[in-house]
């Protein structure tokens, strides 16, 4: 009754503070709603309508050519194409941010290619390709979109000049001819592909190899994890709190035993972390349409992580010396694991060794499972993540019990 | 100004000596700005000149180990967008599998040959799904092959058309040999070529991997230091010193001042050290404009510091400040595009956040990193984020209670 007791009193003193309920409850689901606001429910980055600024100083075809591959209906839905009069006004709308890049055509560009007769080799057309590096990704498509025209471009030329050099020093063509038959040639030619790129795209993370992954679906639990775990280092720091203001001292002197008042303070904290976990799962389920995924499961895995995250708050607040170290231990450790875990990133994203090294985290367990759930899997899926949690909180438990007792013996003394 | 310094360098003693405080100021920032930076494609630099090298890096296995394979290879080195790096198909794998890279090539065995006999050849490029780089490097590798497919097919023309004609005494393959040495030379001296330059002034590269997370980085842990003023502001007040301050003869302003100077040398010498780790450690170009990185810096700090201040002065106790202090940091951080490049975001995300000042931050960052702009390139950036510290420190002001 007394351990009962214990855990009420420290539940209530957690949800009477309103500054723990903004980390317990408003940052994750903020956050969640903040992602998915950036990113839509599929996690994944789509580029559209990317600003290109493009000055057609070219009066012939070829820079006509260019300009219709940009407002082609091909990439309609990729690029917003406007024309610019001068090569100023475009870097201008650059450096401005309202342009990814500024293609500046050169006047010269048709007639250095199609003068007739022998290609002068002494003149350049350079078209210029001006990037915004504040927009890196919409920058070098618009840039790769370019260097393919003037690949082909490059590829007309190579046939043509080879040809005329060869036809004209064999003289079996006549001259009036040769234009003409080069022409027909250097066609031919450019369709005639030798190497063909055989393209292929691999899936690389686990959450994305499966079509069924739900990345809202992860990244609602993962922002939940992320400020449980806060909340716990809170938790842990409960005890420095009580000891501080001497509260720990007459709880001790109370006809309680010390064992109690730990499981009473533990189970108050996994309760109240087993509370926040299902109020946000509700929440995001009621006001985003966010599933976690099947209830039997997640209920799993909710309680083996708030087991697992309580007993690095314990821990932490057992071995730190005051409250402002147990604050900034348990921040730094929340952090931390968080950025290892793949809190912010789909974990199967991050480099192997941080993926292994991260599994002395909750997060990295538990992130596996909802993982695993995203991906449509069921309770046989989370078994050996649940298993993991619990074994931490069995070994970190275990430690935490002994610092306690030291603790409680100086507290005595 | 003594009174305000003595206690401002109190604050800083009194924050110093807690060594868990490091960990705040140097280690996680550090240890994040690293990790974000790996997780982002920054870490797999192969080569030496990998730091000055910024071009996405294409791992291509060359199982033919031909003149022509080596044609390809020296073709796609001419990018300007990618570079290939040699590995065998079991690194390369290993490499593109550990997100090291964004794509990589297979050049089968027997290339050279097929590509002589006339043979359609088949070249394997795969690219990792989801990748934010993979369109581009796809994009770069097939603008190489058709370079090359373009100096192929001309000298297969070319010598197909001289056999036709009897006007060559040479076998085929001699001919076609000799062609593709001819249209090489006549495509490397081409008359059209595309420049992609940029605005910096130190460099026409675009910056990748960690020149994209250090400065964010940089904002998300700076700003957690700063609004660090708000657990001072109520620990004092909670524990009554600021109460017994008032005994002391110094008014409200300098009390306010000597915290606030504190919590702003703090943060900016962690700016300093995280600039000069990423500039040192990590390779990243933080611009031509010392002065303007010194102007944003200060403001942002100056911003920073009084939202701490405003957070310090509406929480009751230290405790709701230190909570108030992670959520506010973390969130605003993220929205304010420390976290993930803007340009991925939907315009209306884009304009909506404009009301952060984190944003601002970033913005001018950006400016002055990317875009090598000086002093007046970020003006609107520090006037805005000037504006946000006098609302900040105006209302705080107005709020401020000793007890």
């Amino acid at each position: 009754m007394k351990i009962l007791n214990v855990a009420w009193k420290e539940i209530l003193t957690t949800y009477r503070d309103r500054a723990a309920l903004i980390t317990m409850l408003v940052a994750p689901f903020a956050l969640t709603l903040v992602m998915l606001f950036a990113f839509g429910n599929s996690g994944t980055v789509v580029l559209e309508n990317i600003p290109v600024a493009i000055v057609n100083q070219d009066g012939g075809e070829l820079g006509q050519a260019l300009v219709d591959v940009f407002e082609s209906d091909e990439l309609a839905d990729l690029l917003e194409p406007s024309l610019v009069g001068t090569a100023t006004e475009a870097k201008a709308l650059v450096d401005e941010d309202k342009a990814a890049a500024a293609v500046i055509i050169p006047a010269e560009l048709t007639s250095i290619i199609t003068t007739g007769g022998p290609p002068a080799t002494d003149a350049l057309a350079t078209i210029e390709v001006y990037q915004n590096p504040g927009r890196t990704l919409s920058a070098q498509i618009i840039a790769g979109i370019t260097d393919q025209f003037a690949g082909n471009i490059v590829a007309g030329y190579t046939s043509g000049h080879l040809l005329w050099e060869t036809l004209t020093a064999s003289g079996s063509i006549p001259t009036d001819e040769l234009q003409i038959q080069i022409e027909s040639l250097v066609n031919a030619s450019i369709s005639n592909t030798i190497i063909t790129v055989n393209a292929t795209e691999q899936n690389i993370s686990q959450a994305q190899s499966s079509s069924d992954f739900n990345w809202a679906q992860y990244m609602g639990p993962s922002m939940a994890i992320l400020f449980l775990m806060f909340s716990v280092a809170r938790g842990g720091r409960i005890l420095l709190v009580e000891q501080d203001q001497g509260t720990l001292s007459r709880m001790l002197a109370s006809p309680t035993r010390p064992s109690h008042i730990l499981i009473g303070k533990v189970l108050g904290i996994v309760s109240a972390s087993i509370l926040q976990m299902l109020i946000l799962m509700v929440a995001m389920r009621l006001l985003m349409n966010v599933s976690w995924g099947p209830f039997g499961p997640v209920l799993a895995i909710i309680v083996a992580v708030s087991l697992a995250a309580t007993a690095w708050g314990i821990l932490i607040g057992t071995r730190a010396r005051t409250v402002a170290q147990a604050g900034n231990l348990g921040t730094a450790i929340s952090l931390i694991f968080a950025a290892a875990s793949g809190n912010f990133y789909p974990r199967s994203t991050l480099p192997e060794f941080l993926q292994k090294a991260s599994l002395i985290s909750p997060n990295a367990w538990a992130l596996d499972a909802f993982e695993s759930l995203a991906q449509g899997g069921g309770m046989q899926d989370v078994l050996i993540p649940v298993i993991g949690l619990l074994v931490m909180t069995l070994i970190l438990g275990s430690i935490a019990v002994l610092s306690f007792r030291r603790r409680y013996a100086s507290a005595q003394a | 100004m003594r009174k305000i310094l003595a206690l401002a360098w109190n604050n800083i003693r009194l924050e110093l000596s807690d060594r868990s405080s490091l960990v705040f100021l140097l280690i996680l920032p550090l240890a994040f700005t690293y990790i974000i930076g790996i997780a982002m494609g920054g870490a797999y630099e192969p080569e030496s000149n990998a730091s000055t090298d910024t071009r996405h890096p294409v791992i291509v296995v060359d199982q033919d180990a031909s003149a022509l394979s080596a044609q390809l290879i020296a073709v796609i080195e001419t990018s300007q967008i990618i570079r290939p790096v040699e590995q065998n198909l079991s690194d390369a794998i290993d490499i593109f599998k550990g997100q090291g890279v964004s794509a990589y090539v297979v050049i089968p065995a027997g290339f050279g040959a097929s590509i002589t006999t006339g043979q359609p050849t088949l070249l394997d490029l795969v690219t990792a799904a989801g990748d934010n780089y993979a369109l581009t490097t796809g994009q770069a590798v097939q603008a190489a092959v058709a370079e090359l497919n373009a100096i192929l097919s001309a000298a297969k023309t070319t010598t197909d058309i001289l056999v036709s004609l009897n006007a060559s005494s040479l076998p085929y393959d001699q001919l076609l040999q000799e062609n593709l040495q001819a249209a090489s030379a006549v495509a490397a001296e081409a008359p059209v070529t595309v420049l992609h330059t940029g605005p910096s002034a130190t460099t026409s590269e675009i910056a990748v991997g960690f020149a994209q997370t250090s400065p964010g980085q940089l904002v998300t842990w700076v700003l957690i230091t700063l609004l660090g003023s708000s657990v001072v502001i109520a620990s004092e007040r909670t524990k009554g010193t600021l109460y017994r301050l008032m005994a002391a003869p110094l008014s409200k302003g300098q009390i306010l001042a000597g915290i606030i100077l504190g919590r702003l040398a703090l943060g900016l010498v962690q700016i300093i050290i995280l600039i000069g780790f990423g500039s040192l450690v990590l390779g990243v170009d933080w611009g031509s404009s010392y002065s303007a990185l010194a102007l944003l810096s200060l403001s942002f700090a100056l911003a920073a510091v009084a939202l701490g201040l405003l957070i310090g002065v509406l929480s009751k106790t230290a405790a709701q400040a230190r909570e108030l202090t992670t959520a506010i940091s973390m969130i605003t951080a993220a929205l304010g595009g420390a976290w993930w490049p803007m340009e991925i975001t939907p315009q209306l995300y884009q304009t909506a956040v404009k009301i952060l000042p984190t944003t601002w931050a970033m913005q001018g960052f950006t400016d002055v990193i990317l875009r090598g702009q000086d002093v007046s390139g970020i003006l609107i950036e520090t006037l805005v984020l000037l504006g946000f510290a006098v609302a900040f420190f105006a209302f705080s002001a107005k709020k401020f209670d000793y007890e």
